[in-house]
């Protein structure tokens, strides 16, 4: 029943693709910006789905169930601060600079603002390495939680994999319709996907938290048995037990990643006018917690011995163990659609930028512009778009990392690129050696932290305890800083294009 | 130029709010279900939204782009 619930949901995504394929304009900007009539509801909606992934639900409830409750503190209420400060401090500044120059993609910008044709060979293979271990988070979650909730289903025909549809089986099947949406309706569908996904799986969580809460601690009515549910927690997990100050704070620095990511930047350009970003900038913070709460909550519940999860449970199942225990198979059904909603919600935006990205700064950058049609470009986009969905697919059947860490680990990279993109909206005196500079000392030492930390196998590193992510942005912006001041300065063109009111 | 101080005040404040108070090992429960450090943080999110609703009334920046202004279409 589970099965055919979550099939109906797949063919539903893949119905919304095809339909908002129906209106699309045949223009790459449709495909790509939907034209920039994005207003704040569907704004926020589709930003929102896109930085909930399964790091959100799936890793939060696995690391609560490990950590305890500082996990909330120590992601979702400082992306509460954050991300709303990316929005106002780099996301309409972007917008605005985009709509007026009339770029597509992040390296478009940085290509005419640093005045130098090479940033753009050394941030796109920065940008996909980073992006791709993103997408793996998605595929590995929605594996796990299909095969979790499915697990005795099909005792003989799946026996290796408890008798769940297999996790190599599900990740396939969630790529090849996030794919098919993806195909067919471009940004727009991603966006009306997005939107449909957001509002699915933030009700869906809340029937969720209902029936888990309801369910576990077996009290007379909700209250009562949250109250027994908490009850039977380990002391240390109702608290910040664990958590050191340090590391705690070098936290706030993890969110900060938004201000760089690729699909989140090809999400604000989307945007109708500067006006539709105050919804996102206010609301954003809420939303966090509406998803983040509840996913913390049942984690520290799963903790305690009422939950019985058993020892060996395969990484990241935590929540879809649960409701696969609590809830009968029709609500197991519609509750693994909204886990997948949150998941696949970022996987189509991620997809779709790599297409773009590839199509806009590599294929068209280098080859005469004028030699392809708008729906050639699409079909351009559509191709690199299939490529990166097998790419990520085979390496997704590898041994997978717990989500939380690799998620931590991908978040950090994008973060210590942030002072690159603060520099180019209000640092007049950036060059492009300082760029340069900026993009290699990142990429530099998260390769080097991450081989310390056995490639995200030791949980616990930390630097000076603290996230390395602390030291990979003391590095990128001290050698942005320090090499564009020994370099010379900018042209006065590209100082009066980019900051107009210099001019004047 | 006040009204930026302002902002980045609220800024400030809201990391302030954010790092200062620490439940490290208070393991009480508010209602009898949810810890202390949860709910605390939960209120910091509605503090959040809060200010940055007061950042958008107050501070919203005059000098961008119109909606009216496009790129080209391909």
């Amino acid at each position: 029943m589970q099965l055919a619930i979550i099939i109906g949901y797949l063919a539903l995504l893949i119905a919304l693709g095809v339909a908002s394929n129906r209106v699309l304009r045949g223009t790459s900007r449709d495909y790509l910006l939907a034209s920039h009539t994005i207003g704040p509801v569907l704004l926020l909606l589709s930003l929102f789905g896109t930085t909930m992934t399964g790091f959100s639900l799936v890793g939060s409830t696995g690391e609560a169930y490990r950590r305890g409750i500082g996990v909330y503190g120590l992601m979702a209420s400082s992306s509460g601060i954050i991300h709303s400060l990316c929005f106002f401090v780099i996301g309409m500044r972007l917008w605005s600079i985009s709509r007026r120059h009339g770029y597509i993609t992040q390296i478009q910008f940085f290509r005419e603002r640093l005045g130098s044709n090479g940033i753009g060979l050394v941030l796109f293979p920065v940008l996909v390495g980073l992006i791709v271990p993103y997408l793996l988070i998605g595929v590995l979650a929605g594996g796990s939680v299909v095969n979790s909730v499915t697990r005795g289903a099909f005792p003989e025909l799946f026996a290796d994999s408890g008798g769940g549809v297999p996790n190599w089986l599900a990740s396939l099947a969630i790529c090849l319709v996030v794919l098919t949406y993806v195909f067919f309706g471009g940004m727009r569908g991603t966006a009306w996907a997005n939107a449909f996904q957001t509002t699915v799986f933030m009700v869906l969580g809340v029937v969720t938290f209902y029936v888990i809460a309801t369910r576990l601690g077996q009290g007379d009515g909700l209250l009562a048995s949250m109250q027994a549910a908490s009850e039977a927690v380990p002391r240390e997990k109702l608290t910040f037990a664990g958590i050191s100050r340090p590391l705690f704070a070098s936290y706030l620095l993890v969110p900060l990643s938004i201000g760089m990511f690729p699909h989140v930047f090809q999400h604000w350009l989307t945007a109708k006018s500067a006006a539709s970003f105050k919804l996102s900038i206010v609301a954003h913070p809420i939303f966090i917690m509406i998803v983040w709460a509840p996913c913390v909550l049942i984690g520290a519940w799963a903790s305690s011995d009422l939950a019985g999860i058993p020892d060996g449970l395969p990484k990241n199942t935590e929540l879809a163990f649960l409701v696969n225990k609590l809830a009968g198979p029709t609500l197991v059904g519609l509750l693994s659609a909204g886990i997948l909603a949150a998941i696949m919600s970022s996987l189509d935006s991620q997809f779709l930028c790599l297409g773009t990205i590839f199509t806009n700064d590599i294929v068209l950058h280098y080859t005469d512009r004028n030699r392809f049609s708008g729906r050639q470009v699409v079909l351009l986009a559509r191709l690199f778009i299939v490529v990166i969905v097998a790419v990520t697919y085979g390496l997704s059947l590898f041994e997978p990392r717990r989500v939380f860490t690799l998620g931590v680990w991908v978040f950090s990279g994008f973060s210590s690129l942030v002072p690159l993109v603060v520099a180019a909206i209000y640092w007049r005196r950036l060059t492009k050696a300082g760029a340069y500079a900026c993009v290699l000392s990142a990429a530099g030492s998260c390769l080097y932290f991450f081989r310390e930390s056995d490639f995200g196998a030791r949980l616990d590193y930390s630097v000076f305890g603290m996230l390395p992510v602390v030291v990979m942005m003391f590095a990128s912006t001290a050698a942005l800083i320090s090499i564009s001041l020994v370099t010379r300065p900018p042209a006065q063109r590209t100082l009066a294009k980019f900051f107009p009111e210099m001019a004047q | 130029m006040a009204m930026m101080r302002t902002y980045w005040l609220l800024v400030v404040l809201m990391i302030v709010i954010h790092q200062g108070v620490w439940f490290g090992e208070d393991a009480s429960l508010v209602a009898g279900f949810l810890p202390w450090g949860l709910f605390y943080h939960i209120s910091v999110s509605f503090f959040m939204a809060l200010s940055w609703w007061k950042i958008t009334q107050r501070v919203w920046p005059t000098d961008l782009t119109d909606e009216s202004e496009t790129g080209f279409d391909t």
